[in-house]
């Protein structure tokens, strides 16, 4: 018998624009989980082509158990139609990505990471500097984008001269939503911009060498002979992964922190409870809905998924997954398992995961011991986003001065 | 006790080494290379550390258990 259409779990979800997801995203997602393990998002996309919203770690993972034969990375925004691949390294599918993100790998390893922590705590502890002598700050302009650009940009090789420029860019190429962007030309033009930019250091770094991530990366190219397209896209990636995804956890975890006191001495209490919390902020406050396209007719989770539809694995929900945490809305530094997945499984984990965890680490333990005691200063101008990388784009902290 | 890891499927997120430290070590890549480790009694809360704690599941205790 064909399936009955009403038999199909669907949804209202728009996660660039729902307010009531941008408000509250993971009391949102709690009601769509208990019902939904996945689920059918309406609208769909505007070409008409269904969304499908997976809620539960074990939907997630059984998309990954049938892998790139059924859902493939070349899409990366689920309202947006495929076109030419513009960002190498995440909209590859295997083997092709294999090659490449192997050659990648040791870039950005545990050891390669660990090496950089006094330099990320001298970032962390200067940029707080810049302003703790005011008693106040916006703390998603003027601590996370700007600590995590000092960090990451620093390591990549590019200047930082026009800081604000690059910002506006990162968040252009991967934030805007059909109100802000209807005709995408907006977007397009950020990412015009970044490429441009991350090309032309590129040149330069081939006539005159250095110690950092572009260099490494034209030894990469080399040895994998990628497209142009796919190394300046690859290039793309690392400027807009570095800047903006660690901004937006950083950004949760302080809105917890502020709220919760307590939690701030807890986290703080031993390097192994700062490890920890680090895990807990990055499972409770998960920022990816990660979106594939589906290339091959198939079914998850008893639902009939159809060529050409997308499906969003919700690891921003998973993290709070019942069946997994039970008390997974609860905070806690005790927990035995850390096992989320917020960094993504498969070949495509978050190739940054051992750097964002290792700023996110520093930032508690450097911000607590600089700052203390602080708190918002207006909840109701706290503004955040949506969409496939959540984060919050504004959020003002106030502190004593000289106390 | 015996680990056993399907090293096939590591996809280097570095959650053993991080937890087990004393039982794991990662490559250059930042991958496990080991497929079976046989572990001192000392270690085993840090080996169950590591069985809990891989995203990828690929981490278990191995059948010849004493």
């Amino acid at each position: 018998m064909d399936q009955d259409i009403e038999s199909i779990p669907s949804a209202a979800l728009d996660v660039d624009l729902d307010p009531r997801f941008l408000a509250d995203p993971w009391g949102t997602w709690a009601e769509l989980r208990r019902d939904h393990a996945i689920f059918r998002a309406e609208p769909g996309t505007p070409n008409g082509e269904d969304i499908w919203v997976c809620t539960r770690e074990r939907t997630i993972r059984e998309v990954y158990r049938q892998g790139p034969e059924y859902f493939s990375n070349q899409i990366l925004f689920p309202y947006l139609p495929p076109g030419p691949r513009v960002l190498g390294l995440v909209q590859m599918d295997p083997p092709e990505h294999t090659a490449l993100r192997r050659a990648m790998a040791p870039l950005l390893a545990p050891d390669v990471i660990n090496a950089m922590r006094p330099r990320i705590r001298e970032e962390c502890r200067r940029t707080i500097g810049e302003f703790i002598e005011r008693g106040e700050c916006e703390f998603v302009s003027e601590f996370a984008k700007r600590y995590v650009a000092a960090v990451f940009m620093k390591f990549l090789g590019v200047p930082l001269e026009h800081l604000d420029e690059m910002l506006q860019w990162a968040y252009d190429a991967v934030h805007l939503t059909a109100v802000d962007d209807p005709d995408h030309s907006k977007r397009s033009a950020a990412m015009w911009n970044i490429r441009t930019m991350m090309s032309s250091i590129a040149d330069e770094r081939r006539i005159s060498p250095k110690d950092d991530l572009v260099t490494a990366m034209l030894r990469v190219d080399e040895a994998v002979g990628l497209s142009p397209e796919d190394f300046e896209g690859t290039l793309v990636v690392l400027f807009n992964g570095g800047l903006d995804t660690t901004a937006g956890s950083l950004s949760f975890a302080v809105r917890h922190f502020a709220e919760h006191p307590e939690d701030r001495i807890l986290a703080t209490a031993n390097p192994e409870a700062t490890k920890n919390a680090t895990e807990e902020m990055l499972r409770a406050f998960g920022i990816l809905n990660a979106t594939k396209l589906v290339v091959k007719d198939t079914v998850v989770g008893g639902c009939p998924i159809k060529a050409g539809d997308r499906i969003v694995l919700a690891t921003s929900s998973a993290g709070r997954d019942e069946e997994v945490f039970p008390d997974g809305d609860v905070v806690r530094f005790d927990r035995e398992s850390y096992r989320h997945v917020a960094f993504g499984l498969g070949p495509h984990r978050c190739i940054g995961s051992h750097i964002a965890r290792a700023e996110i680490e520093i930032f508690i333990e450097e911000w607590h011991a600089l700052i203390p005691d602080y708190w918002i200063t207006d909840a109701r101008a706290i503004a955040m986003h949506g969409g496939v990388v959540m984060g919050i784009d504004h959020l003002p902290l106030g502190w004593k001065v000289g106390a | 006790m015996r680990l056993e890891i399907n090293v096939a499927a590591c996809q280097g997120h570095g959650r053993c080494a991080a937890v087990a430290p004393n039982l794991f070590h990662l490559n250059e890549d930042g991958y496990v290379e080991t497929e079976r480790i046989d572990v001192p009694e000392e270690y085993e809360p840090e080996a169950r550390a590591a069985i809990a704690n891989c995203p990828e599941l690929i981490i278990s205790a191995g059948a010849l258990q004493c």
